[in-house]
């Protein structure tokens, strides 16, 4: 059969126009997201763009062209400033030349326009605080919004909701972050011994656009104030060789041994745990009754290591 | 305006491309339609009938990995031809990715050498043991064929040039004397698939390829078996289908078909025969250079093949399923992970982050929750980790497993959190604070979103029993770092399974047996594609490998 240019089809046919994909995330009050229709003929007609309008949320409307093809065409659009079911309406124009006719065709799109998302991080909490005393924490807050955070305010509210300390985010991220801006913030501990809870939130009110919040609880331990030095020592069960790099916990006090496996902890008064970690070693939680300064050495006993090779090794 | 790239049919349009030609779409479905049509004529009954062998030997081999290339160096040492034949591109199977651990005693000369005393009663008596879990449900048929076979198999690798460290390794399982050695990895790199990772299998699967080759075998790579092919009236099997390449044809087996297809952990719908929870979120070691598939178990039950000794797949001692070990990436085995020389590299995506001390990191399930003491990695930790989660479209399975951590968790373990040591194409995330981690996980077995609240909430908690010095809700001993430190990261570290610890039916001869207890004429299966007992590693394999093709080979060929 010899291959010719196939004569041009005649007559009136019809075209739909249907949504093809569109954004899988959210979609958040007032950026742009992508939709991609389909614009066709069942006869499998490939034309020249035709007209389309497209008729926002807003009312405002705007003239478009859109290829009459076998494939999807995509288009930009603007979500409102506020959040909700929003409609766009898409109308093509009848069109055709030569005999060959398409006729009109329509879509809508309705799409649920979310607010941007915030969210905050608490970091460089003290291993544990003196009670009555002020002390230092890092705030810091992302937003899909981007950088519409900068200078927005951070309040730290206590576990009764008492506003206990705010801050103002900066507008330089966090190394190795993408976006975290962030502050320092004086806080003043409890007067009570115990695990305090605050919770840092960004105020979004003042924002331009609406903002979902997610607040970060954090935790620190209230003390009395240390004084008395505890050395611990570290060694080996088997070989009474020292252990460095070991974390070692007297209380809510916490530091690694060097390379003398010793370390020195600064703590209050009363009663506590001693507590060894090490990969690989395995120590008793030893308690102390904390009056004066002492030493103690306490002994890890290796334990098989649980190393991901140990299984083909020889 | 409309742009096509060669991502294939896919309407995600997060990326500026739309993706989809539709009539490149059709060009393609077109092809593979015609495709299926031939496959499904080859395989009619009535082509079968008239079925026209495109190649003919004495016993063929499907796999030719550490139980098919023993069975074709004894085929050929018994006077046989043979072909084998792989689906992969190389040779070995999941044995060259082995770290070469070879469960073998009886009294052999390395054994005498370095002063074990050990006998083939021995090595009967411990895999038949009451008391271990790993021998309790042994068919002691063939742990006995097993025994028995040790020594001779011992003599079979070091007359074909395989070389054993000279060292014990120590008793393991159920075994009470020291009979587990290594081999020597193989001398050449670029001949070993992930070569930075004492893949010491490597010795054992490429000697015995060259030593097979050496001896006549013929091996055919990227040759899949589709089907057996069976004589209607004897019922003797004839030979197998196969596609290479996108042809079809048959290959004629005159004394014998052996499947050392390797085993069906890697196959969803079979796995899930022996535990409902296996689910498609749990990837299978050694993907994705070889996928367990179950394509021989398959072909010999369309035969009416039994399975046997299934108890073994569920004991919960074997290592059927393991704790990843090197999170981030999609397959993070133990000790096996593909670095960038790796040739698996660009499929694996990643090597992963080997986790040192699992106090670094939280594990959450799919709902951002903790579900167990992440420092745990026995089977209560993946009964846990394989809960229901609450998903009322999902009820077997857990979901994903992700990992979570911050900046100084990173830093301890001196983690690189970039390419190429995490895949960020669905295995690793990370974010600025904790609710927006939550917000990025994004994977195909993730099937709804992490609530940026509850993930908050878990690690608000974990931090509070930092502080109090006590994990109140899973006992977690000591939890000692707080994850608090921006920037925070999202690891993959769902579960991931290991051996097929059951399989076809054999007698002692390795002949495949049916449900009614008769044997398949001229069918074998060793590897883990046979049943029998669940000893983890080589030496069940080259022993029924090396059985199978000697009574094959000795068998009186088709006329």
């Amino acid at each position: 059969m010899s291959r010719g240019i196939t004569p041009r089809a005649q007559g009136v046919h019809p075209s739909t126009l249907a949504l093809f994909a569109r954004q899988e995330d959210p979609i958040r009050v007032g950026t742009q997201f992508d939709v991609a229709f389909d614009l066709s003929c069942p006869h499998g007609c490939e034309e020249e763009p035709v007209a389309l309008t497209l008729q926002e949320p807003g009312g405002a409307s705007r003239i478009m062209k859109a290829p009459l093809a076998n494939h999807p065409a995509q288009f930009e659009l603007t979500a409102p400033t506020e959040a909700g079911a929003h409609t766009w309406q898409f109308d093509v124009a009848p069109s055709g030349h030569d005999g060959l006719f398409h006729e009109a065709s329509s879509m809508s799109l309705t799409v649920d326009v979310v607010p941007h998302a915030a969210s905050v991080a608490v970091w460089a909490l003290p291993d544990a605080v003196i009670s009555g005393r002020p002390f230092n924490i890092k705030v810091g807050a992302t937003s899909t919004a981007g950088r519409a955070i900068a200078g927005q305010t951070i309040i730290i509210h206590d576990i009764d909701g008492e506003e206990v300390g705010r801050t103002t985010l900066g507008d330089t991220a966090w190394p190795d972050t993408v976006g975290l801006l962030w502050a320092e913030v004086e806080l003043r501990a409890p007067d009570q011994p115990g695990v305090a809870t605050f919770a840092a939130s960004l105020v979004v009110e003042r924002l331009k656009l609406p903002h979902e919040t997610t607040a970060c609880t954090f935790t620190v331990p209230v003390t009395a104030a240390p004084e008395h030095c505890v050395t611990v020592t570290v060694v080996d069960a088997t070989t009474g060789a020292p252990l460095p790099d070991t974390l070692v916990r007297i209380g809510a006090y916490r530091s690694t041994t060097g390379d003398n496996g010793m370390v020195t902890l600064h703590v209050p008064k009363g009663s506590a745990e001693v507590v060894v970690w090490k990969t690989g070693y395995d120590a008793p939680d030893c308690p102390i009754e904390i009056v004066a300064d002492k030493a103690i050495k306490i002994s890890a006993t290796a334990v098989p290591e649980d190393d991901p090779d140990a299984h083909w090794k020889g | 305006m409309a742009k096509n790239n060669n991502s294939g049919n896919s309407k995600s349009i997060q990326g500026k491309n739309i993706s989809v030609s539709r009539r490149g779409f059709l060009t393609r479905g077109a092809a593979a339609g015609v495709g299926a049509a031939a496959i499904a004529t080859a395989g009619s009954q009535e082509a079968e009938a008239q079925a026209r062998w495109a190649r003919t030997a004495d016993v063929v081999i499907i796999g030719a990995g550490v139980a098919g290339l023993p069975a074709a160096i004894t085929a050929r040492d018994n006077g046989a031809s043979v072909i084998v034949i792989d689906a992969n591109y190389d040779i070995g199977g999941r044995g060259i990715l082995s770290g070469g651990r070879l469960h073998i005693g009886g009294g052999h000369a390395l054994q005498q050498k370095l002063n074990v005393k050990d006998s083939a009663d021995q090595v009967f008596l411990d895999w038949i043991r009451h008391d271990h879990a790993d021998s309790r449900y042994s068919d002691r048929d063939l742990v006995r064929v097993f025994a028995d076979e040790n020594v001779p198999t011992y003599d079979f690798l070091v007359a074909n040039g395989v070389k054993l460290i000279e060292k014990l390794v120590g008793p393991e399982q159920s075994s009470t004397v020291p009979r587990t050695f290594l081999t020597v990895e193989w001398e050449n790199p670029a001949e070993i698939i992930a070569p930075k990772r004492q893949r010491n299998g490597s010795g054992l699967v490429r000697q015995l390829a060259l030593k097979a080759r050496e001896k006549g075998a013929e091996i055919l790579l990227k040759h899949r078996m589709t089907k057996i092919i069976r004589d209607g009236r004897s019922g003797r099997v004839q030979g197998i289908a196969v596609t290479a390449e996108g042809k079809t044809f048959n290959i004629r087996a005159l004394k014998g078909v052996i499947l050392a297809t390797g085993g069906h952990t890697g196959n969803v719908e079979f796995r899930r025969m022996f535990d409902p929870r296996l689910t498609e979120e749990y990837q299978q070691a050694c993907q994705p250079w070889v996928n367990q598939d179950a394509s021989g178990e398959i072909a010999a039950m369309e035969h009416g093949a039994a399975l046997w000794s299934t108890a073994n797949q569920t004991t919960e001692t074997a290592a059927a399923i393991t704790k990843t070990r090197h999170i981030g990436c999609q397959w993070g085995y133990s000790s096996l992970a593909y670095e960038p020389e790796s040739p698996m590299f660009k499929f694996a995506r990643a090597v992963g982050l080997t986790v040192k001390d699992w106090q670094n990191v939280v594990m959450v399930n799919d709902r951002g929750k903790r579900f167990w003491n992440e420092l745990s990695g026995d089977y209560d930790f993946f009964a846990a980790a394989m809960q229901w989660n609450g998903d009322p479209k999902k009820l077997n399975g857990g979901g994903p497993i992700w990992a979570i951590f911050d900046a100084e968790g990173a830093k301890r373990e001196k983690w690189i959190t970039q390419p190429p040591h995490v895949d960020p194409a669905g295995y690793f995330f990370q974010a600025d604070t904790i609710a927006e981690l939550a917000t990025k996980i994004k994977n195909p077995h993730q099937h709804r979103p992490i609530p940026g609240n509850v993930l908050q909430d878990s690690i608000t908690r974990f931090n509070g029993f930092v502080d109090a010095g006590k994990d109140a809700d899973f006992n977690r001993p000591k939890p000692v770092h707080k994850i608090a430190t921006p920037p925070f990261f999202a690891a993959w570290s769902t579960p991931i399974l290991h051996d097929a610890l059951t399989g076809l039916r054999t007698n002692t001869n390795s002949e495949v047996v049916d449900l009614h207890g008769k044997v398949i004429d001229g069918l074998y299966a060793a590897g883990e594609a046979q049943g029998g007992f669940s000893q983890h590693g080589l030496a069940r394999c080259l022993v029924f490998g090396r059985v199978a093709g000697r009574h094959a080979a000795k068998r009186r060929a088709i006329t």
